[in-house]
């Protein structure tokens, strides 16, 4: 079962600090959202945030404030329990294990398993999920492999949600105080729900500043599968504002080595080949105007093709690498398929074969 | 037909398919080989359930399984769980229940069950007159069968064990057991990993020297 | 060459040995190439084996768990056929696109032959050799450790 997912790493797939602990305030995080929700739907009942207080109105005058009000502790509880089964699910496994048990496509890993093998090319991924989004000016276009944008939605749902609840409690809690009633219950309850409030304000503003200002990067590549000894044309389009001092596109090989023993679990991932295949310095990109560029990309002959199997795997990627003024860099990573140089084309997508194309 | 060439590529001796619970012989905390006929009877003596305690990397896999491996030479119905979230638990709860009467449950990461997990998987044991032989950090409640301990001559054991001996000069093979034993506190399995590494170093520098040989 | 006797019997005599002859220089095979592979074994006597199996195969090798993947396999278990395939015998089998021969990092894919002889006492002995497919340059080393 997918679980929703609303908050998650500003830095793509790495991690800059334990993930235990990392998964640990994820926790705390979530616990307080569910605590948040049975405190609120607690208040409600009891009638400290009373709704239609006034008890000659008809029923039917309240019903829908009802409604309305219990959406907020419903809202919150669930999205607290969503996120501590998941936290509590995930917890010690990798990346990889996580994507995929929750029903995201990792892409890879959820390639490795299936139709390559059934037409008898074991152990290579294929690429059906890379070539299912055309792009707008080459052939395809290649999807992320950690989307920032979900987690924006997340942050501002959650900021919106929030500081909804926190505006009808301060309004109660004003309407009170101005009456000369003092709850104190509820101004307990306010101090750290207003702590909570700004911070999401802030956090979600922040990532609206940076999302808006590095922008977002795209890729898009001529042809896929890929072969070894062969070149591609990409196109890498950023977009963003102010300056960047560097923008570096590289292409990689990375190793995936998954083993699980006892109560450990452990991946190991290593890139073993990149190459830089083009570098930019002092970039200004104006806002509403995409920065684009053709670069060419050729696997090296002889190369190793990608390959997945249950616990191990090779792949490839192109990492885009930015560093803008006045913001933290980042890191986005576009998977890639490299197929063996002999395997024929009319299996993997196209109808041509390799050997045909060469001769023409 | 060519002759038989020998084999092109050794490999890592450290990989985890020489070094995985069961490729190696079970060794005691100063590397001698531990008498497994004589576990069983003290298996026995706990009441036929029991657990292999010890922390991260000693050993305690690898104890099991070769346990578990006897019990099944000498005629006893063996039921294997290694718990790995849902999946396990799932496997647990079918090995319980399509266990035979008398046989012997072995668990791994007897912890992930949690404590109303353990005391579940207890009772439905005790009901279906099966037995319990697990891998845990600390004792808890089953009694403890073998504490499992570490050393430098535990690991120095385990690579003389290993194909080519672990590919370590012997100059140099006590001081780098040492090393990497220290550096990983204690923990073999992360022992082995970093000796993995050392070997791929070599390794590749080896071929960086052979390629810029003219 | 690799040769164990995978049963956990006290008493253990002597181990057959099984020596595998390729029909590629340096048991290198392209892609799709055709293997055969003459073998011979000795120290077995004559009808203490109860069946033979014989396949080709792929494994991964390195930090991970080990995964594999059997391209072909066939199992001896009538008389008549365990003795036409003692004491020698071929297996010729075509080989696949993928995956390739790969001496990487922390993942090495490798291609084996592999016999596995079983006894009518219960014990059985397994026997592998290790072919290369293709011709993929091996990993210089470790760029970057992700975390």
């Amino acid at each position: 079962m997918r679980l929703p997912r609303f908050f998650g790493k500003k830095r793509g797939h790495r991690r800059t600090g334990s993930q235990a602990w990392g998964s640990f305030g994820e926790a705390i995080f979530y616990a307080a959202l569910v605590a948040a929700g049975a405190c609120f739907a607690g208040l409600l009942f009891s009638g400290a945030v009373g709704i239609g207080s006034d008890a000659t109105a008809p029923a039917w005058s309240r019903w829908w404030l009802w409604a309305f009000t219990l959406l907020i502790p419903g809202a919150l509880l669930a999205f607290g329990l969503a996120g501590v089964a998941r936290t509590v699910r995930a917890w010690g496994k990798s990346d990889e294990r996580r994507a995929a048990a929750e029903g995201v496509p990792n892409l890879l890993e959820s390639m490795g398993q299936s139709p390559g093998a059934d037409r008898g090319h074991p152990g290579v991924p294929t690429c059906e999920d890379l070539v299912n989004s055309p792009g707008t000016i080459l052939r395809y276009r290649l999807p992320i492999e950690s989307p920032e944008s979900w987690t924006l939605v997340g942050m501002g749902l959650f900021a919106v949600l929030w500081n909804a609840v926190l505006v009808v409690l301060a309004v109660g809690a004003g309407i009170d105080l101005l009456s000369g009633r003092v709850e104190w219950v509820l101004l307990a309850v306010l101090m750290p729900f207003a702590a909570v409030g700004i911070g999401g304000i802030v956090l979600f503003v922040r990532r609206l500043v940076l999302t808006t200002a590095v922008g977002t990067t795209q890729m898009e590549i001529c042809d896929h599968p890929l072969f070894p000894g062969r070149s591609y044309d990409v196109l890498l389009a950023q977009s963003g504002s102010g300056v960047f001092r560097s923008i570096a596109l590289t292409l990689e090989v990375e190793e995936m080595a998954s083993f699980r023993q006892g109560t450990d679990t452990r991946t190991e991932r290593v890139i073993v080949w990149r190459e830089t295949v083009k570098e930019w310095t002092n970039l200004e990109i104006t806002p509403g105007v995409r920065f684009e560029t053709h670069v060419t990309v050729t696997i090296p002959a002889g190369a190793m093709h990608s390959f997945a199997s249950a616990h191990n795997a090779v792949r490839w990627r192109i990492v885009v690498r930015g560093q803008p003024e006045h913001w933290p860099g980042f890191v986005r990573v576009f998977p890639l398929i490299v197929y063996p140089a002999t395997l024929t084309r009319s299996t993997a997508a196209g109808g041509l074969t390799l050997v045909d194309e060469v001769r023409r | 037909m060519s002759e038989a060439a020998p084999d092109i590529r050794a490999g890592n001796p450290f990989s985890t398919r020489s070094v995985r619970p069961g490729r190696i012989p079970p060794l005691d905390g100063t590397g001698s080989p531990l008498c497994v006929a004589e576990m069983l009877v003290g298996l026995e003596r706990c009441g036929g359930s029991a657990a292999l305690v010890g922390p991260h990397g000693s050993g305690k896999t690898t104890l099991l399984w070769h346990l578990a491996d006897a019990l099944e030479t000498r005629g006893c119905r063996v039921e294997r769980v290694r718990l790995h979230g849902g999946r396990g638990a799932m496997s647990l709860i079918r090995a319980l229940i399509h266990a035979a009467r008398g046989s012997v449950v072995c668990i791994d990461s007897w912890e992930r069950l949690g404590w109303p997990g353990a005391l579940a998987a207890r009772w439905f044991a005790a009901l279906g007159g099966l037995r319990l032989l697990v891998t845990a950090h600390r004792s808890g409640h089953l009694p403890t069968l073998w504490i499992c301990r570490t050393s430098t001559a535990l690991l120095a054991a385990i690579v003389e064990r290993l194909p080519q001996a672990g590919g370590l000069p012997s100059a140099e093979c006590e001081a780098q057991v040492a090393d990497v034993f220290h550096q990983s506190r204690g923990d073999i399995r992360e022992a082995l990993f970093t000796l993995y590494d050392r070997f791929e170093d070599r390794a590749r520098d080896r071929r960086l020297a052979g390629l810029s040989r003219p | 060459m690799n040769g164990s006797d995978e049963s956990n019997g006290a008493v253990r005599p002597a181990a057959p040995r099984i020596s595998m002859q390729f029909d590629h220089p340096l048991r290198q095979y392209p892609v799709a190439a055709d293997l055969v592979v003459l073998y011979e074994i000795d120290g077995v006597a004559p009808g203490s084996v109860r069946a033979v199996e014989r396949s080709v195969l792929w494994y991964t090798e390195g930090k991970g768990e080990e995964d594999l993947g059997v391209h072909h396999f066939e199992r001896l278990d009538d008389a008549a056929r365990v003795a036409e395939a003692l004491p020698t015998g071929t297996i010729a089998v075509r080989l696949p696109a993928s995956p390739l021969s790969y001496e990487g990092v922390v993942v090495k894919i490798r291609w084996c032959v592999r016999i596995r002889l079983f006894f009518a006492t219960g014990r059985d002995f397994v026997s592998e050799h290790v072919f290369d497919v293709g011709d993929i340059a091996p990993a210089l080393g470790m760029v970057e450790r992700l975390q």
